[in-house]
């Protein structure tokens, strides 16, 4: 499974929200709020990764600081969803 | 371009933690991923002026409630594994705690940084152990 975000989910700044970097997303222009995407590690069958919702965007010190918010459930469960209501995208 | 966050003034307010209190650190861990998510924090954040070189983790701060290394756990379900040390194991080996974030999250720092220590915590975090509150989150 690709992820869309590298990102420590354990990290947590001052807002309370996780956060990572826009450069460690494989694919930058998903990353915008309200994009809901896969975050987490990839490379060992214990990775974490968990479906997220974006928030916000903020440069600091050169950098994109992007904060997200875990959403319940993993990807299976919002698959099933999306295929019992048919959603197209 | 705005500069990195400085840490001290934001740190909750929180005692210092008494060296038996649980630290959990999401794993697994490997020496190659901890540097990479003590680079993030370098990029961000100061404290006191300087750079910091650290990761997240959560202490079990309460023996029950919000906080207890249960609930902590609970809170984790995208993890299947953990590595849990204790405040005084890795103050033992020079590690320092700040608290950063929200409760019950702090930044554990590598004082003197560079690879050797990140393999010293590694050695310190131990073996993986299974989060139960992952496979409860898969049963029917």
């Amino acid at each position: 499974m690709k992820i869309d975000l590298r990102a420590d989910l354990m990290s947590q700044d001052h807002t309370g929200y996780t956060w990572s970097l826009f450069e460690d997303a494989p694919d930058p222009s998903i990353i915008v709020p309200g994009a809901l995407i896969l975050a987490g590690e990839e490379g060992d069958p214990d990775d974490p990764v968990a479906v997220c919702r974006v928030v916000e965007l903020e440069e600091i010190n050169g950098h994109m600081v992007v904060r997200f918010e875990i959403l319940p459930g993993d990807i299976e469960d919002y698959a099933i969803l999306v295929k019992r209501h048919n959603v197209t995208a | 371009m705005n500069a990195p966050v400085e840490q001290s003034g934001r740190l909750h307010n929180e005692s210092p933690p008494h060296d038996a209190v649980v630290v959990v650190r999401g794993g697994p861990d490997t020496t190659e991923k901890i540097a990479r998510h003590a680079a993030r924090t370098a990029i961000v954040w100061t404290f006191e002026g300087s750079v910091i070189e650290g990761i997240s983790v959560l202490l079990a701060l309460d023996e029950s409630g919000r906080y207890s290394l249960e609930s902590l756990l609970a809170s984790m379900p995208t993890y299947r594994v953990v590595h849990l040390a204790t405040v005084g194991q890795l103050r033992a080996h020079g590690f320092e705690l700040s608290a950063t974030g929200r409760r019950a999250h702090f930044t554990l720092r590598f004082v003197g940084g560079g690879t050797l220590r990140i393999v010293d915590l590694i050695t310190v975090l131990g073996e993986r152990h299974l989060n139960p509150h992952f496979e409860l989150r898969r049963k029917p």
